[in-house]
């Protein structure tokens, strides 16, 4: 039994060690394609892009202060409305930008505060 | 758990239901309504609620652009999958909340809402929310379930509602949306009302009622004083009448623009 058990731990790790590889790997790649001009990451692979439009994009506001969101894309290629003031982040889900604040605060990054001067 | 997240549980798994739906896709209140929003040659359009998208839909041929928003993500992909299926362009499709809307004063020309307002947890503040994103002149065409004028049928019709629904807030009276819009800043009228019969069957599946629930319907039915079943029109079948009601209400123009 005790043998299963150790045999089982030594497998976990090793499990373990081909994942983070793995990751290490992918993020590489990524980092290579955030370099190339014009590539979409986060484009869908399946049919039309699928990005916010630009008049949306123009009227679109804070639900908290009203205030503008700037569309940025974090290192995986992802698209968010950011709310420079309080770093609040609304994710942009295949296009659609789900401006609710609970979804904001859930995503809050703090180093996107841009001070006011 | 709040109620929007209610809301948005009830509606991902249903929201195909409501693609299809011959009560939401059509009736002489959508006719209406578009007539008024053609009318009123509105440029940028709001539907607040959107569900499948089909007031958007409606009104899309008649302004410039609409954006549909809607709490329920599920309920985005069907309204945007219509949209393509039908060939429209100029709409926009955004998750948010009617208390919190995510666009700058003076947005809009036109907002619509139709059979969304009873899942409002707090109607005078979407209200004001609508009223503040209208620019001056706008107007908001609201349409919903209301709850007849006696509070004997206002009670029974919100009990079966919450208890097919648990997303369900409240089916409000005429008057009492007159008087949250007027505090809202809105001048208020009712351009019609329109008895809206539910099958019970399609009505029950639409929203995936468990049939203990729908049991609990059916035994308020049958115990209704005659006034209830008078006034909701119930039929042996369960089916029944309900209220619907079509409300403007129109963004007073400032002053300083009266003068100019």
């Amino acid at each position: 039994m005790k043998l299963v058990l150790r045999l089982l731990g030594v497998a976990a790790l090793v499990a373990l060690g081909v994942v983070i590889y793995r990751a290490v790997r992918q993020y590489r790649e990524d980092s290579v394609f955030d370099l190339g001009a014009g590539t979409q990451p986060g484009t869908p692979a399946s049919g039309e892009p699928r990005s916010i439009s630009p008049e949306l994009l123009a009227i679109l506001a804070d639900p908290g202060d009203k205030g503008p969101v700037e569309l940025m894309t974090d290192s995986e290629g992802k698209e968010w409305l950011v709310n420079r003031r309080n770093g609040y982040r609304y994710p942009v889900e295949d296009g659609i930008p789900i401006m609710l604040l609970e979804e904001g605060e859930k995503n809050r990054d703090e180093s996107l505060i841009i001070q006011q001067s | 758990m709040g109620i929007r997240n209610v809301v948005q549980r009830q509606f991902g798994p249903v929201a195909a239901e409501y693609a299809v739906s011959v009560v939401h896709a059509s009736g002489p209140d959508l006719a209406v309504l578009v007539d008024v929003a053609a009318a009123a040659g509105a440029q940028r359009a709001l539907d607040v609620g959107c569900g499948a998208g089909h007031t958007a839909l409606a009104i899309a041929p008649h302004v410039a652009s609409v954006v549909a928003l809607d709490l329920a993500e599920a309920m985005l992909d069907q309204a945007r999958h219509l949209a393509v299926e039908r060939g429209v362009t100029n709409m926009a499709f955004q998750s948010g909340d009617a208390e919190h809307l995510p666009f700058p004063d003076e947005s809009f020309d036109l907002v619509t809402s139709r059979y969304a307002a009873h899942h409002f947890p707090r109607p005078a503040v979407a209200l004001r929310e609508i009223a503040r994103v209208l620019r001056p002149g706008g107007i908001l065409l609201l349409v919903d379930v209301v709850a007849p004028p006696e509070p004997l049928l206002d009670t029974h019709l919100n009990t079966i509602e919450l208890l097919r629904d648990p997303s369900h807030v409240r089916d409000h009276p005429v008057d009492e949306w007159r008087r949250m819009l007027a505090s809202a800043g809105l001048y208020a009228e009712l351009l019609g009302e329109w008895p809206l019969r539910l099958a019970f069957a399609p009505w029950i599946a639409r929203m995936h009622t468990p049939p203990e629930r729908a049991a609990l319907i059916r035994a308020i039915f049958e115990s209704a004083p005659g006034e209830v079943r008078a006034g909701l029109a119930i039929e042996p079948d369960g089916s029944f009448s309900v209220p619907t009601a079509l409300l403007r209400g129109s963004k007073p123009l400032e002053p300083r623009l009266e003068e100019a």
